[in-house]
């Protein structure tokens, strides 16, 4: 029971998440009648505002869900479940290997219960995805020819990290590349089942993620390593294993520098880092359509970035294409799960403007390029930590902030269930988070977590932000010189997220995640490992929706009363100032006349009315301000009979 | 909306004061209690020898055939072999007796009310059909339609002691609390829309009364009653505020929201379609629920539609079911379609109903 207002797109539309473009179509259809003005059954219903605003609503729905590429971010936006995804995968009628790669996914998400595990798998399959589909697409004939041996390496690369992860404490990174293997089994080689049950095997290792991160980046190099493979490996399923471990990795370790210049490197040699980036989105894809897809991805990583950004990808078009419309759904479920609504636009905003920045700093190479990202970065964290601290005056919100914030610092790819944990222990997280910053990766992410937290103003955190991610940008850009294109692609997309909608909650939660993604929230990803992706997201959302509910509530509620406060005439005070209200203003609207008012305010009992009267007086006055009237009238009229009063003047 | 918040303090707070005032034996006035409420039907019945099924069919507004449904209804139930009385609820205009060809009574339900008789089953009259007895409206006083408090606990109490298989109460338009608390009572609440813009627009404003209604009878419980006030002071439109009651007893305790939320959701409203003249107005009755559900998110249900029929008209003319008139016509089959849909939701199919 929620207002539809609440609703996702496929409530409003009334058709399951599987629903085909012809259904969704048909549905709509059916509703737009249903709900139109001069419909009998919805006559006198609600208001005519509600009804066209429905209307409106379930005309972007289906626009939204009718393209494919905007389809896959919301999916992801909303985090519909790995379960799902994995369903839909099989119903696209992947390949066996898709399905192999489901089942696998799935018993991971189950099995695994690490959250971040499953969504570095989730993203994992992405990036593998967009990386067979670039490989497929631009795949380098020089490399082609490594691939076949190429492939090989790359799992032994990965297994290499995975032990090194295992070792660390088991990283969401191994988690991931069992799971694009999958992916890319599905859309490639058997090979991959081989290297994905052995990934699998490092994502049950459940070790401290902050270690691994941490760790990460002394296996970035490895990832570097297998850039060249993944390179080759893209053209073959095996490779896309490789180029997904090493994306979770840049993802993850984005926070520290090295780590992501590894991802960078390996992923680099072109379209393929963007795709890791952006990869989460195309995991599926890959699997249902790795042809088609390749050329597109990168592209499509810029989009998804956005649309996750946006909560609205309308960029994601050129997906669209790359995509076939069913492969588009599937990916859209997968995606989906790895994040729940906010958490996961963050994850996905961070996740992509991980990939940016890392892409810009490989494209530019230059300082330059990684500052602009930065820039744009800290700008949308800067809008979203101006949103919360609107809703700042609840301390939950500052928390749920921060865990958004934390969330999309963590790696792309593990941020929700990073996300989720920390917003468990929200304060002690986003803590946790500041502390973390030190590491240069880490600055960035902390100075947002901060900002939101204190609900300081947004010029500050921005800031910081900035200078913090720039640094990091210069070695990612070192490290990685070998991006090119896909770079600036990125880049852009990550401007365009932060540009593209800082209005609600979530984007700002979004636009946080950027900054942060790139390094910082790596660390704290780990930690919050131990949740399952699905719960992690749940506990997401049912923050976010606290969150919502008491911003909504927090402003008419205004003033913070205890639950055995007096409500004697400077409470009343109080609350009536919290809500900006003057006393002509209360007079006028509770027909109380200004000196009664007063006289309640200031206590001067022997000035007010008998208590027959005053008791209505007060009633009102109280319902007017949003409290209990019972409450207060009984309160004040107890302290109007015990004090002698004040003495009216 | 105004009018409807006034006399909010004068209805019966449930389990307050009045039940002493109504001269009632021990026995609590759970009928209108919601905290008894049982999973299965109103106010804590389950224990207790009663009628199996309460059918309440209301509208909202006036002349669109709730009397007809009511005793065709009720005849069709008793066809199918169960015990069935029938109550003429719209104390102020009543009729059923007239659409069941029963004439003008010798005792109604004010005779119950107002003098002596002890019990329902003195003032009940047989109406011809086996095993469908009537309890006419009030008739004879002018004032009938207004209710007292105690008299109305009074029969909700005996009407709920009842222990035919269905009861049927015929209510009357409008939404007063009289026809609220009735409608409230039962286990299916029917409501009677035409396909047309008034009934729709009443049939709305009378759903959103009940629950309001509903929600006073049990604002107490969660601490909601200002604003359960607030809500029935906002103008029309009012039931998205429903969405806001339940967060805010959420926030205050999630488990209470969720006994809130399902003991909402256990009210079933049931929609029926009369008069639809074409395939578009016979889907009606699909569409409001949808829209309620998108609207409310509450689940109503649709039980089919009644086709607009001459022979309904003739059979109110000659004063007989249409039912028993002409069981053939398309009114008659939507009305044997109706019954039996009512009865496999009680899980009852109407075969194994026959004893």
């Amino acid at each position: 029971m929620k207002p539809f207002a609440q609703q996702t797109y496929y409530e409003i539309l009334e058709v399951p998440p599987s629903a085909s473009d012809d259904d969704i179509r048909a549905a709509h259809q059916r509703l737009m009648e249903l709900y139109s003005p001069d419909s009998i059954a919805v006559y006198a219903l609600g208001d005519p505002d509600q009804v066209d605003a429905l209307r409106e609503k379930m005309t972007e729905a289906m626009e939204m869900l009718t393209d494919a590429d905007l389809r896959v971010e919301y999916d992801r936006s909303i985090g519909l479940s790995t379960e799902r995804l994995a369903k839909a995968t099989v119903a696209a009628g992947a390949v066996e290997k898709a399905d192999s790669a489901a089942r696998v996914a799935e018993a991971l998400a189950t099995a695994a219960a690490a959250l971040a595990k499953a969504a570095g798998a989730v993203d994992a399959e992405r990036v593998e995805a967009e990386s067979r589909l670039k490989a497929a697409a631009s795949v380098n004939d020089e490399e082609a020819p490594r691939t076949s041996g190429s492939p090989g390496k790359s799992e032994e690369r990965m297994r290499g990290e995975e032990s090194k992860r295992q070792e660390a404490s088991g990283e969401d990174a191994s988690g991931m590349t069992p799971e694009p293997v999958m992916v890319g089994g599905v859309a490639v080689v058997e090979a991959f089942r081989a290297s994905f049950t052995r990934s699998l095997s490092f994502v049950y290792v459940p070790a401290g993620p902050l270690r691994g991160q941490g760790r990460g980046v002394p296996r970035a190099p490895p990832a570097s390593v297998e850039p060249r493979g993944q390179a080759s490996s893209e053209a073959e399923a095996p490779q896309t294993p490789g180029a997904l471990s090493t994306t979770p990795v840049e993802s993850a370790p984005v926070a520290t520098s090295p780590d992501i210049g590894a991802g960078l490197v390996a992923v680099a040699s072109m379209p393929v880092a963007s795709a890791s980036g952006d990869v989460v989105v195309t995991p599926v894809e890959s699997a249902s359509h790795p042809a088609a897809a390749s050329t597109p991805v990168a592209p499509v990583a810029g989009d998804r970035s956005e649309a996750a950004k946006t909560s609205m990808p309308e960029a994601t078009r050129a997906e669209d294409s790359a995509t076939s419309a069913p492969a588009a759904s599937d990916v859209a479920t997968a995606s989906v799960p790895v994040a729940a609504s906010s958490d996961r636009a963050d994850a996905m905003a961070s996740a992509p403007t991980a990939s940016t920045s890392d892409h810009a700093d490989v494209a530019t190479a230059s300082a330059p390029e990684a500052s602009t990202l930065g820039h744009a970065a800290s700008e949308p964290a800067a809008s979203t930590s101006s949103g919360h601290e609107d809703a700042a005056s609840a301390s939950a919100l500052v928390a749920s902030s921060l865990e958004r914030t934390e969330a999309p610092v963590t790696p792309p790819n593990e941020p929700n269930p990073g996300t989720p944990t920390e917003a468990s222990a929200a304060p002690a997280s986003s803590d946790s988070a500041q502390p973390e910053t030190p590491s240069a990766p880490g600055v960035d992410s902390t100075p947002v977590a901060a900002a939101p937290a204190s609900g300081e103003s947004d010029p500050n955190p921005a800031p910081d932000a900035r200078a913090p991610s720039t640094p990091d940008a210069t070695p990612d850009v070192s490290s990685t010189a070998l991006s090119r294109t896909p770079a600036t692609g990125a880049a852009r997309a990550a401007v365009r997220p932060l540009t593209a909608r800082p209005i609600d909650a979530r984007p700002s939660a979004n636009t946080r995640p950027v900054p942060g993604s790139k390094t910082p929230v790596t660390r704290k990803l780990g930690e919050a490992q131990v949740l399952s992706q699905d719960s992690a997201i749940a506990t997401a959302e049912s923050a976010l929706a606290q969150v919502a509910a008491r911003v909504r509530d927090a402003r008419p509620r205004g003033v913070d009363i205890p639950a055995d406060a007096e409500f004697n005439g400077e409470l009343l005070r109080r609350v009536r100032e919290a809500r900006s209200l003057s006393i002509q203003q209360l007079a006028d609207r509770t027909r109380i006349s200004v000196r009664h008012l007063e006289n309640v305010e200031a206590d001067r009992y022997t000035a007010l009315p008998p208590p027959v009267y005053l008791r209505g007086i007060l009633m009102n006055l109280a319902r007017e301000l949003g409290l209990d009237p019972l409450r207060v009238s009984k309160s004040y009229l107890g302290l109007f009979s015990e004090k002698p009063a004040k003495s009216g003047r | 909306m105004r009018a409807f918040v006034k006399p909010a303090p004068l209805s019966p707070p449930p389990g307050s004061a009045p039940a002493s005032l109504a001269s009632a034996p021990a026995r609590p006035l759970s009928a209108v209690e919601p905290d008894t409420v049982a999973s299965s039907g109103p106010a804590g019945l389950a224990r207790r020898a009663r009628s199996r099924r309460i059918i309440a069919v209301g509208g909202g507004k006036g002349g669109i055939g709730k009397s007809m449904v009511s005793a065709n209804l009720g005849v069709a139930l008793a066809q199918a072999g169960h015990k069935v009385l029938l109550v003429d609820a719209d104390l102020g205009g009543a009729n059923l007796h007239t659409c069941l060809g029963v004439g003008p009574p010798e005792s109604t339900l004010s005779d119950f009310l107002r003098r002596g008789k002890g019990s329902l089953e003195e003032v009940m009259v047989s109406t011809g059909v086996p095993g469908l007895s009537l309890i006419a409206g009030a008739q004879d006083s002018l004032d009938a339609a207004n209710l007292k408090y105690a008299q109305k606990q009074k029969l909700l109490r005996t009407l709920l002691a009842q222990t035919a298989d269905y009861l049927i109460l015929d209510l009357g338009a409008g939404t007063s609390f009289n026809t609220l608390d009735f409608f409230l009572l039962a286990d299916h609440g029917l409501l009677v829309v035409l396909p047309e813009p008034t009934s729709v627009e009443n049939a709305y404003r009378f759903v959103k009364a009940a629950f309001f209604r509903k929600l006073q009878q049990v604002e107490a419980q969660y601490g909601i009653q200002d604003l359960v006030e607030g809500a029935l002071s906002t103008r029309e439109g009012g039931l998205r505020t429903l969405h806001d009651v339940v967060a805010q007893v959420r926030k205050k305790a999630p488990s209470d929201a969720e006994r809130l939320e399902r003991e909402l959701a256990s009210f079933r409203v049931r929609l029926v379609v009369n008069q639809a003249r074409t395939d578009a107005d016979a889907n009606v009755g699909a569409a409001m629920v949808a829209a309620w559900k998108k609207f409310f998110g509450i689940d109503m249900d649709d039980l089919g539609a009644l086709r607009y029929d001459d022979e309904a008209w003739r059979a109110v003319r000659k004063r007989k079911p249409v039912l028993i008139e002409r069981p053939d016509s398309p009114v008659s089959l939507g009305l044997q379609r109706i019954a039996t849909r009512l009865l496999s939701l009680d899980g009852l199919s109407p075969e194994s109903a026959i004893p």
